[in-house]
C-alpha cells in the first residue's frame, strides 16, 4: 500500500524542496518506488536539482488541472533522465519520478487566478499511485497555510514539517502542529534544518519534541556546502558521508521502517 | 613623664649637655595645658621655648591660601621647636591644639641660661648641632629632584613655606575633580595614580615613587585633579601652595626646566600606555583574549620598581583592563553556552488565535469534514 507524504513549512527558506528531493531519492536508493509531486504552483523549484528546465520538461502539473492530460504523461521518469550531475548517477535505473509545476509565468498566474479543482487534484495523485505502483508520493508545497496546503495534509499519510531552530519557525510549527491535529493527519514528524553545528543537537531534539508532542525525525546542520554546490545535484547523493547527508539518510530511514 | 632626663638626653640638641646641666634643666620645665583650638605658636614667630608633648595632640600648621593648612599632627613624646631655639629663628610652622594637650615648656631664657655657662668649645659643638638640624631638612628638601639644584638661601625660603603630609597606606592624597591647589613631591613611599572607569573598576595609571613630583598639571593648567592619589605604602609628602610653588618659580627658573622634563617624562610615559591599550584593545577585538589571564596574576597594588622599562611598567599597570578583557571572554562564552541550549517560546495566545482564524473559515469546516471521506475512499483503492 503507498504513503503519501506531504512535506511542509510554516515559512520559506527552510531548505524544503532540497530536502523533500534528497529524501525521495534517498527512499528510492533504498528500491522503493518513489515520485515527488510539485504542488508548489506558485513558486515551483525542486525541478532544478532534478537538472530538468523548461524546455527538458514537457507536460506539468498545470497540465492536467487545466485538463489538457492525463496526469501519467506528466510524471517524468528521472532514473531514465538523471543528466550529467554527479550525485544523481546514482539514481539511474531507480525507480524515481517527478511531476512538475509549470515554469511558465503564464500558466502559474493562471492557476493563481483561478485556483484549481481540489477533488482533481486528489484524483489525480490517487491516479498516479496506481498507475506508477507507489510505494511513497512525496509532495512538495508551498510554504504557508494556504487551501491547497491543507488539501495535501488532508491527502497525506504523513505530514513532516520543516523548521529551523529560530523562534518565528517555532510559533509558525505550532500552529501547523495543531491545524494538522485538527484534520486527523494519521502521523506526523518534525525535521529540524539548518541548525547552527555549535547547537547540542541531542538537546534540540528533545527540546522540540517536549514542545509539540511531535516526534522529530531528524535534526540537520546549517549545511554551507550545498549552498556552495548551488542546486545543481542532490546532496546526499555526491556528498554521502556529510553531515547533513548522514542526517537526511535517517530520515529516510524512519520513513522506511516506521511510517 | 617619668623620666625627663633620659628623654633629654635622647634629644640631639641636649647631646653635649653634662648630665648635671640636663638634670638642672629637667627641673626648669613647666607644664601648661591647651584646649581644642589654642595656639601654641603662630608661624614666623621667633622661637621662645622648647616643648614637649605629653599628652593629646598638635596640629602642625602653615599659612596656606585659604587659612591655615595642617601639615603634620603630632602627639606624646614629640619635642617642638629644636631647630630654632639657639638662634631664635622664626618658626616654620604654628602649632595649634587638636585635643586638650598638656605640654612640658622650657623657656629659651632659662636654656640660654645654662647654655652660656658651657665652655665655648661647647657652645660652638651646640649651635653647629643646631645648624645641623635645620641643614639636615635642607637635604631632604635637596634630594628631591625638583629642588636639587637651588642655593641655600633659596632653600631657607622654601623650608618656610613647605609642608609636610603623612599618609597611611590606602589614603588619599587627593581625588579625580578635586581643586588643584598644591604640589607634592614625595620624600617617603609610594602612591599610585588612579582612575575610576563608568562600572567604577579603578585603573593603575602610574605609580610614583621617592622624590617624584605629584600634582604638576593642576598647577600649570588650575584645571581639577585629572586623576586620583591614593598611598600603596605608609607615605610622606611634602607640599607646597599653589601661589607659593608661583611665586617660587618666579624667583628660580630653573625649577621650570626640570618640572618640564619631568613633563616629558609622564608624557612618555601616557603615550606608552596608550600604544600598549590600543594594541591589547585590537587584540580582544580579534578575540585573541590569551593574554588577559597571565597578566591578571599579577597584582595590581604590588610596587613596580622604576628600574624596569615603560613597557613592562604600562603591562603590570593594566590590571583593570585585563580583568575586563576577562569579563568579556567570560560573558561571551556564557552567550554561546546559552545558544546552545535551546529554548522555544510560543506565544500562546497568538497561536489560538491563528489556529482559529484557520480553522474558522467555511473550507477548513468542509475539508475537515471531507477528510475522513477522502482518506476512506483510499484506503478502499
Amino acid at each position: 500500500m503507498s504513503k503519501t507524504i506531504s512535506i511542509h513549512s510554516f515559512r520559506g527558506g527552510t531548505g524544503k524542496s532540497n530536502t523533500t528531493a534528497n529524501l525521495a531519492a534517498q527512499v528510492a536508493m533504498a528500491g522503493k518506488r518513489v515520485a515527488i509531486v510539485d504542488t508548489d504552483i506558485q513558486s515551483p523549484g525542486i525541478h532544478v536539482l532534478f537538472g530538468l528546465d523548461e524546455k527538458k520538461m514537457g507536460k506539468t502539473l498545470n497540465d492536467f488541472l487545466a485538463g489538457r492530460c492525463p496526469i501519467e504523461e506528466v510524471a517524468f521518469n528521472i532514473g531514465e533522465h538523471v543528466g550529467d550531475a554527479q550525485g544523481r548517477q546514482a539514481l539511474i535505473g531507480k525507480d524515481l519520478w517527478l511531476i512538475p509545476s509549470s515554469m511558465n509565468s503564464g500558466e502559474i498566474s493562471k492557476i493563481l487566478r483561478d485556483g484549481y479543482d481540489v477533488n482533481m487534484m486528489n484524483k489525480g495523485l490517487k491516479t498516479l499511485r496506481k498507475a506508477l505502483e507507489l510505494d511513497y508520493l512525496f509532495i512538495d508545497t508551498h510554504p504557508g497555510l494556504n487551501e491547497e496546503t491543507l488539501l495535501s495534509i488532508v491527502i497525506s499519510d504523513v505530514l513532516i514539517i520543516i523548521l529551523r531552530p529560530d523562534q518565528q519557525d517555532f510559533q509558525g510549527t505550532a500552529v501547523t502542529v495543531d491545524i494538522a491535529r485538527s484534520l486527523d493527519v494519521p502521523a506526523m514528524r518534525l525535521l529540524v534544518n539548518k541548525a547552527l553545528t555549535r547547537y547540542d543537537f541531542d538537546q534540540v531534539r528533545a527540546t522540540v519534541e517536549a514542545s509539540y508532542g511531535v516526534k522529530v525525525s531528524g535534526v540537520l546542520p546549517l549545511n554551507e556546502d550545498m549552498v556552495d554546490m548551488g542546486s545543481a545535484d542532490i546532496f546526499s547523493l555526491r556528498y554521502p558521508d556529510h553531515p547533513w547527508s548522514v542526517g537526511i539518510k535517517g530520515v529516510a530511514q524512519d520513513i522506511l521502517e516506521n511510517l | 613623664m617619668k623620666n625627663l632626663t633620659g628623654y633629654l638626653q635622647g634629644l640631639e640638641l641636649f647631646e653635649p649637655l653634662p648630665e648635671d646641666m640636663i638634670r638642672e634643666l629637667a627641673r626648669k620645665f613647666t607644664t601648661r595645658s591647651l584646649e581644642v583650638g589654642d595656639v601654641l605658636f603662630r608661624q614666623g614667630q621667633p622661637s621662645d621655648a622648647l616643648y614637649i608633648v605629653t599628652e593629646g595632640l598638635i596640629r602642625i600648621v602653615i599659612a596656606g591660601d585659604e587659612g591655615e593648612e595642617v601639615v603634620n599632627e603630632t602627639g606624646p613624646g614629640v619635642a617642638l621647636g629644636q631647630m630654632t631655639l639657639i638662634d631664635m629663628e622664626p618658626r616654620t610652622a604654628g602649632a595649634v591644639a587638636a585635643e586638650f594637650t598638656i605640654l612640658l615648656v622650657l623657656s629659651r631664657d632659662d636654656f640660654m641660661e645654662a647654655f652660656n655657662r658651657l665652655p665655648v668649645q661647647n657652645q660652638i659643638q651646640l649651635r653647629e648641632i643646631s645648624r645641623d638640624l635645620r641643614l639636615n631638612y635642607a637635604d631632604i628638601l635637596r634630594q628631591v629632584p625638583l629642588f636639587h639644584d637651588l642655593p641655600d638661601e633659596a632653600l631657607k625660603v622654601l623650608m618656610n613655606r613647605i609642608g609636610r603630609k603623612r599618609l597611611e597606606r590606602d589614603e588619599v592624597l587627593f581625588n579625580r575633580g578635586d581643586v588643584g591647589d598644591a604640589l607634592y613631591v614625595i620624600d617617603k613611599g609610594w602612591v599610585k595614580v588612579i582612575m575610576h572607569n563608568a562600572e567604577g573598576e579603578e585603573l593603575t595609571l602610574n605609580q610614583l615613587g621617592p622624590g617624584e613630583v605629584l600634582g604638576e598639571m593642576s598647577l600649570v593648567d588650575e584645571v581639577p585633579r585629572a586623576a586620583g592619589v591614593v598611598a600603596l605604602t605608609e607615605t610622606e609628602v611634602l607640599w607646597l601652595t599653589r601661589d607659593a610653588f608661583i611665586e617660587f618659580l618666579n624667583e628660580y627658573p630653573a625649577i621650570a626646566q626640570i618640572m618640564l622634563r619631568m613633563l616629558s617624562q609622564r608624557l612618555r610615559f601616557s603615550i606608552s600606555y596608550i600604544q600598549q591599550a590600543i594594541e591589547l584593545s585590537r587584540k580582544v577585538a580579534e578575540g585573541d583574549y590569551s593574554f588577559a589571564k597571565t597578566e591578571i596574576e599579577k597584582s595590581q597594588s604590588q610596587i613596580i620598581g622604576r628600574g624596569q622599562s615603560d613597557e613592562s611598567r604600562v603591562r603590570e599597570m593594566l590590571a583593570a583592563f585585563f580583568s575586563m578583557v576577562e569579563g568579556v571572554q567570560k560573558r561571551e562564552e556564557e552567550l554561546k553556552a546559552q545558544v546552545r541550549m535551546l529554548s522555544i517560546q510560543i506565544d500562546e495566545v497568538k497561536r489560538q488565535e491563528e489556529v482559529e482564524s484557520l480553522t474558522g473559515s467555511d473550507f477548513f469546516a468542509e475539508l475537515k469534514a471531507s477528510a475522513k471521506r477522502i482518506r476512506e475512499q483510499d484506503d478502499e483503492d
